[in-house]
């Protein structure tokens, strides 16, 4: 069994989110709502998290959190999703 | 000699760690490298390219060329062996060809070829791999595919598909489709595994059982025993050499979600369901809107359905929607990053009418899939506002017909996409166009309809336009204020990427002009739930297209929609097309209802995973279904 680090996690999110957003990962801090992030769209946070769920082999149930949560706690479901699936 | 044809009827490689065609072919489509040969005797690889022929070399005159000075020379003597030849094999390290005349009959043949002039540079590898791809119908790795194979789609007058190694130009005859419609054993090693039993703890019995026989070294085939009327029926998705770790998972923890009276599921996509819901709850397929295409949908799925890949291609040479093949290429194939993915997508919501016909071709191609699974006709369907023309269009009896898609895209309000909208909203509200903007948007809000609903009440430029569950809406209008609402409601919320007029009262329905004139004929086996009245349409109906605009035209509320269809005795939603966003919302609306909802293909997810899970969930509730396809298959054992 391999497991990975949260921290691994949310700095993907962040790169991922800051990616398709065209921002610098700076600018995706862990405590902001995705919501408020700028220029944050529906579809740029869905397909920000699909190339996080590639790239750790998963699937998360993304549709709400990336509403209503912050960038660190997405990283968190997304983490513990991982982690269910390598156990 | 130039136009000596012969045809490519057998392939046996041994050539890398790969031992067969098969597995060497799902190499080459993975981009999997492909290491050292192999050692098999050439007799080996020889026999297989007779046997994939179905040619026995013993009652048959078999002529045995081998490549010693270049294969263009040795393909030259086998144009004039085959004069006297039934079939000519070509050999070289570890790999050979069976040729014969194109008009021998043969199960398989891959590719007809011209043989060159005998200073042709093709090599028998060469050979190999493009008549492979020529008959899985898949373009190989390249940069035009950014490195990745994709399917590879019939050029717009159909004829079969070409290509050239060296010299050599190959044209595709038979393809994989045409022998295995649902090929699955081909495209994957998952396989999935039945285990019955009476109750949960009967079922943990037998898990123990199957487990200690895999880890004895039995044959996987040999411990299906499936029972569809056995009370419990867990479903077991897995690689046949990870089958023991999903077992010792369900060990660890089936039961005591069982105990917690939850349904118990792995990441792998196995599942036994604690209640089953059984083969009486009606089965629904769910059509997304057509908002949601994204670059890859189908790419494997095709591939372990080559039944989608016909039926995608036949759609669109039978409704003359052929002029979109390029860009289905495209969404086919991968993009290099972000920045091409936004790209690909904005170049399709600014061209509506692609949009809506390639969104109709894929989710019509799924329904078929789903009904060649199910083995049946009598469906429900539930369509999301644009979703709905999907739905009515995939119940035609002949799906020749796009029904008003063609007539749809043309309209103004839609013919330049999204830019359609902005134009109607300058003009009703008197916009100029010196205005940046924007000057239209949608706002996901996460919060109860009825809050969104009065808080929008009054206002002349914010609309509910979008009811997707009981605490999820899309509010519609000027940008600002739909804003301001979402701040003022103290909801979450979040901007839609792109917004219609649809369901607002901008949208009237004098926009369509004629595009829904045509009546259209609907399989009366499939029950259509639309948002029109929030119930099924009635059968034999003739009048959809005037009920489409009207629902095209007001608020949607697929929540009700939903329940509409529950109520009627629908429990299963498979959605099809892109996306699984529907299967979300029907989830939430359903929260605590027996009912299972899952997508076919779910964005950023294996599609082997995704059917697999699919597959698993409807036979541990009971659904009829034949596994067959799926199960492992025996062993050789030679």
């Amino acid at each position: 069994m391999t497991t990975v680090d949260r921290a691994e996690v949310l700095t993907y999110v962040r790169q991922q989110i800051a990616a398709h957003l065209q921002v610098d990962v700076e600018q995706v801090q862990p405590d902001m709502p995705v919501y408020a992030l700028p220029d944050i769209d529906s579809l740029k946070a869905m397909r920000a998290i699909t190339d996080v769920e590639k790239r750790f082999g998963v699937t998360a149930p993304v549709g709400e959190i990336i509403v209503t949560r912050t960038v660190g706690e997405v990283a968190d479901v997304l983490h513990a999703v991982i982690e269910e699936s390598r156990a | 000699m130039g136009e000596t044809r012969l045809a490519c009827a057998g392939i046996g490689y041994a050539m890398g760690a790969c031992g067969s065609v098969e597995s060497f072919e799902r190499a080459h489509y993975s981009g999997t490298p492909i290491g050292e040969s192999r050692t098999w005797p050439a007799e080996r690889v020889q026999e297989e390219a007779l046997r994939d022929a179905a040619v026995s070399a013993q009652d048959e005159r078999v002529v045995v060329v081998e490549v010693t000075d270049g294969l263009a020379k040795a393909l030259a003597r086998a144009g004039e062996e085959l004069a006297d030849a039934d079939v000519v094999l070509v050999c070289e390290e570890g790999a050979a060809i069976a040729l014969t005349r194109p008009d021998r009959p043969a199960p398989k043949i891959y590719a007809t070829l011209a043989v060159p002039e005998p200073d042709a540079s093709a090599t028998l590898d060469d050979l190999v791999r493009a008549a492979l791809s020529l008959y899985h119908r898949y373009l190989p790795p390249g940069p035009e595919n950014a490195g990745v194979s994709c399917p590879w789609l019939c050029e717009r007058d159909g004829a079969p598909l070409r290509t050239t190694v060296g010299e050599l130009t190959l044209t595709g005859a038979n393809t994989r489709d045409e022998i295995a419609p649902v090929d699955w054993h081909y495209a994957t090693d998952v396989v999935l595994l039945p285990v019955c039993g009476k109750d949960t703890e009967d079922l943990i019995a037998a898990v123990t059982r199957v487990k200690e026989a895999v880890d004895e070294g039995a044959d996987l085939a040999d411990l299906v025993a499936d029972d569809a009327e056995a009370p419990l029926r867990a479903v077991f998705s897995a690689k046949p050499d990870a089958m023991a770790r999903e077992l010792d998972r369900a060990l660890t923890s089936l039961a005591r979600a069982h105990a917690e009276g939850k349904d118990w599921a792995s990441p792998n996509g196995s599942y036994c369901a604690v209640r089953p819901i059984g083969a009486d709850g009606g089965v629904a397929l769910v059509y997304p809107g057509l908002f949601t295409l994204y670059a890859g949908l189908s790419r494997e799925l095709m591939r372990l359905f080559p039944v989608v890949h016909s039926a995608l291609e036949a759609l669109a040479l039978d409704t003359g929607a052929v002029e979109h093949r390029d860009l289905v290429q495209r969404l086919l194939g991968r993009v290099a990053g972000p920045e091409d993915e936004a790209g690909l997508e904005r170049e399709l919501v600014n061209d509506l009418g692609a949009l809506c016909a390639i969104g109709v071709g894929f989710t019509t191609a799924h329904t078929q899939l789903l009904r060649a699974l199910l083995g049946r006709r009598d469906l429900g369907a539930v369509g999301y506002s644009l979703g709905e023309v999907s739905m009515i269009i995939a119940a035609q009896p002949d799906t020749r017909d796009f029904w008003a898609l063609r007539s749809l895209g043309a309209m103004p309000v839609l013919d330049d996409g999204i830019a359609a909208s902005d134009r109607v909203v300058r003009r009703k509200w008197e916009i100029p166009d010196s205005d940046p903007g924007p000057v239209w948007g949608s706002r996901v809000i996460m919060g109860d309809p009825e809050r969104v609903r009065t808080a929008v009440r009054g206002r002349d430029r914010v609309f509910l336009s979008h009811v997707n569950t009981p605490g999820e809406v899309v509010i519609t209008g000027d940008p600002t204020e739909c804003a301001q609402v979402a701040a003022e409601l103290g909801l979450p919320s979040i901007p839609s990427a792109h917004s219609h007029v649809f369901h607002t009262p901008l949208m009237e329905r004098g926009y369509f002009e004629s595009a829904f004139d045509q009546p259209v004929t609907v399989d009366p086996r499939v029950e259509l739930f639309s948002a029109h009245e929030n119930r099924p349409f009635a059968k034999g109906d003739r009048d959809l297209g005037d009920k489409i605009m009207t629902m095209l035209s007001r608020q949607v509320d697929f929540a009700r929609v939903v329940r509409a269809a529950y109520v009627q005795g629908y429990r299963y939603f498979l959605e099809v097309g892109p996306g699984g966003v529907c299967t979300r919302w029907i989830t939430d609306t359903l929260a605590g209802k027996p009912h299972v909802a899952v997508p076919l293909e779910r964005r950023g997810a294996p599609a082997v995973n995704t059917v697999a899970g699919l597959v698993a969930r409807l036979a541990s509730n009971g659904v009829p279904l034949d596994l067959t396809p799926f199960l492992p298959v025996q062993k050789e054992t030679t």
